[in-house]
């Protein structure tokens, strides 16, 4: 069984988003107004949050991007009074779309603040229509949604695999931001395989996890500046 | 009193009149196709429904399907007409579906019938039998449906398999 993980080199990223691009383009993601936004209602499944490392006056603006950090044990899931959302084997946090109610109590309880909730129906300009991506499913207005780590990909390798009648690779799965990164700060992999390129660097000395003492086990590693 | 009762009596047969009309509502298709016909010519079922074996729907045809056949009269049946008159007009033939799930549920035929190996028939039933089009779907494709198949074929049941 996999346990799909993802590492990111905080050395090599230079803040250029294209991984955001990546993911808004992949997975229908929908485009709000100005006013909406100034309202904190904007959905990014993966974000670059600012944030300043050392003391004045020897300080360094740095960005950090935050995708769903897959937690082994999701505050997120505890909190969901319908069940629709939950870790699987192989370690991803789902949503059942049709499932949620949009209590969001599950936004509120996420420590990464990953959630978002979708407070308008969703909508794009006519001229994107015919390029969203129909492996997504479109989210309505009044569920909450989060990075998925691409699982539809994890379909389609898994019907690829099939058809070629072998094993499922860790190489054929691997999400829109990790692929379209062009600093090759990111990495995705099987974290059950010790000898895997995440497994490798979750090892390294620079490696270091998003508010590791809550003790939810997230399964995004970061690997830290400057060392 | 007496204008009230007549009152709910014409209030209560307007209002079974549309249930009845309710639920007698079928999807009528544009065109009446015949299954069996072209099953008997030997057409094969990806002829029409060209994308199972590589993609995850079948597809429904395109009117310049039917031309490859029918731009010359070949039957009698007076809906062969209708088939030019949507060519002519450029239009698609609009085929009603009674086969869709929702939009957030994945499906793959190509998974199912190509790799799998299983046949049209035990999830749509004979169709390439049926002499009308179908104004029900064969099985209603619920959840559980999926799901105790799934069961009995050990296939994976879990939710993110089926949900995207
Ligand atoms: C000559 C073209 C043609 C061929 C060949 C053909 N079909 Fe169809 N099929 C259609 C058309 C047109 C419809 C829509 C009208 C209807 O339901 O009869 C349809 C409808 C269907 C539907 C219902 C889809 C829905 O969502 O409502 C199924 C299932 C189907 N066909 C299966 C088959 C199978 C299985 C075969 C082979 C045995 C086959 N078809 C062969 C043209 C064709
Ligand atoms: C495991 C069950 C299963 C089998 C086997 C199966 N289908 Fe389907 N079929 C479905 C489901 C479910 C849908 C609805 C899919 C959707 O809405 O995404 C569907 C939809 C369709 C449609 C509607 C149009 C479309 O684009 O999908 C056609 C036509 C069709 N099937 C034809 C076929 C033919 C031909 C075969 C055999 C080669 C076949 N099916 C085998 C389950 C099945
Ligand atoms: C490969 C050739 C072929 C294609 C493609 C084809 N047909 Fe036909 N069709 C035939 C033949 C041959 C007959 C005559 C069968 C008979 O009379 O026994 C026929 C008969 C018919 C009839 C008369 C049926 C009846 O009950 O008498 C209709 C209506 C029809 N086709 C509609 C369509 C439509 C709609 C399409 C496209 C979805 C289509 N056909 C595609 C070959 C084809
Ligand atoms: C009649 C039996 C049957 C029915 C009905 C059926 N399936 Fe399946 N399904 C299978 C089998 C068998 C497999 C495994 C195929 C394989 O191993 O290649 C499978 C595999 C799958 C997979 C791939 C799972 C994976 O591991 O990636 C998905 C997704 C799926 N089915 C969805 C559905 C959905 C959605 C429905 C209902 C609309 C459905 N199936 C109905 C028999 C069925
Ligand atoms: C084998 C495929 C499959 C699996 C596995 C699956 N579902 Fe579904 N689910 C479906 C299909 C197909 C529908 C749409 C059924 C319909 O339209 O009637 C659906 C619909 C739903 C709905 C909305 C309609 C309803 O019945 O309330 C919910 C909620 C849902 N699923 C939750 C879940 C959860 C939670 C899990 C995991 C425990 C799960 N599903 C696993 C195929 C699946």
């Amino acid at each position: 069984m996999h346990k799909w993980g993802m590492v990111i080199d905080l050395d090599r990223c230079s803040g250029c988003q294209t991984c955001m691009a990546a993911c808004h383009a992949e997975n229908n993601i929908a485009i709000i107004g100005p006013e909406e936004s100034a309202m904190g209602r904007t959905i990014h499944w993966i974000e670059l949050l600012p944030y300043i490392e050392g003391e004045y006056p020897h300080i360094k603006a740095r960005l950090l991007p935050r995708p769903c950090m897959h937690c082994e044990h999701p505050a997120c899931i505890k909190v969901c009074p319908v069940g629709a959302t939950y870790v699987n084997e192989e370690g991803l946090v789902g949503i059942v779309y049709s499932r949620c109610i949009g209590c969001r109590y599950c936004t509120t309880a996420c420590p990464y603040t990953v959630r978002s909730f979708n407070w308008y129906e969703p909508r794009w300009p006519k001229e994107m229509k015919g390029s969203l991506n129909r492996d997504v499913s479109i989210r309505g207005k009044g569920v909450v949604e989060k990075c998925s780590f691409c699982h539809h990909r994890l379909l389609k390798a898994r019907e690829r695999a099939k058809a070629e009648k072998r094993e499922l690779l860790s190489e054929d799965y691997i999400p829109a931001c990790v692929q379209a990164c062009p600093s090759n700060a990111m990495y995705f992999g099987d974290l059950n395989d010790p000898f895997s390129t995440v497994s490798i660097l979750s090892r390294e000395r620079r490696a270091f996890k998003l508010l590791e003492d809550l003790g939810t086990e997230p399964k995004v590693i970061y690997l830290s500046e400057g060392m | 009193m007496k204008p009230f009762l007549i009152g709910l009596a014409i209030g209560t047969a307007i209002l079974l009149f549309f249930i009845n009309f309710g639920s007698s509502f079928r999807p009528e298709q544009p065109i009446s196709f015949n299954h069996k016909k072209h099953h008997e010519q030997g057409v094969e079922c990806a002829t029409c429904h060209s994308y199972f074996k590589e993609l995850t729907f079948s597809g429904m045809p395109k009117t310049a399907v039917c031309m490859e056949c029918h731009k010359d009269s070949i039957t009698k049946h007076p809906d062969e007409e209708k088939i030019k008159q949507f060519q002519k007009n450029g239009e698609e033939i609009p085929w009603k579906r009674l086969y869709q799930q929702p939009d957030d549920v994945f499906f793959s035929h190509r998974r199912h019938v190509a790799l799998a190996g299983m046949e049209c028939k035990s999830c749509h039933g004979d169709i390439g039998q049926s002499e009308k089009p179908p104004t029900k779907p064969w099985v209603k494709m619920t959840m559980k449906w999926c799901m105790d198949c799934h069961t009995k074929t050990k296939a994976n049941n879990d939710c993110l398999a089926c949900h995207v």
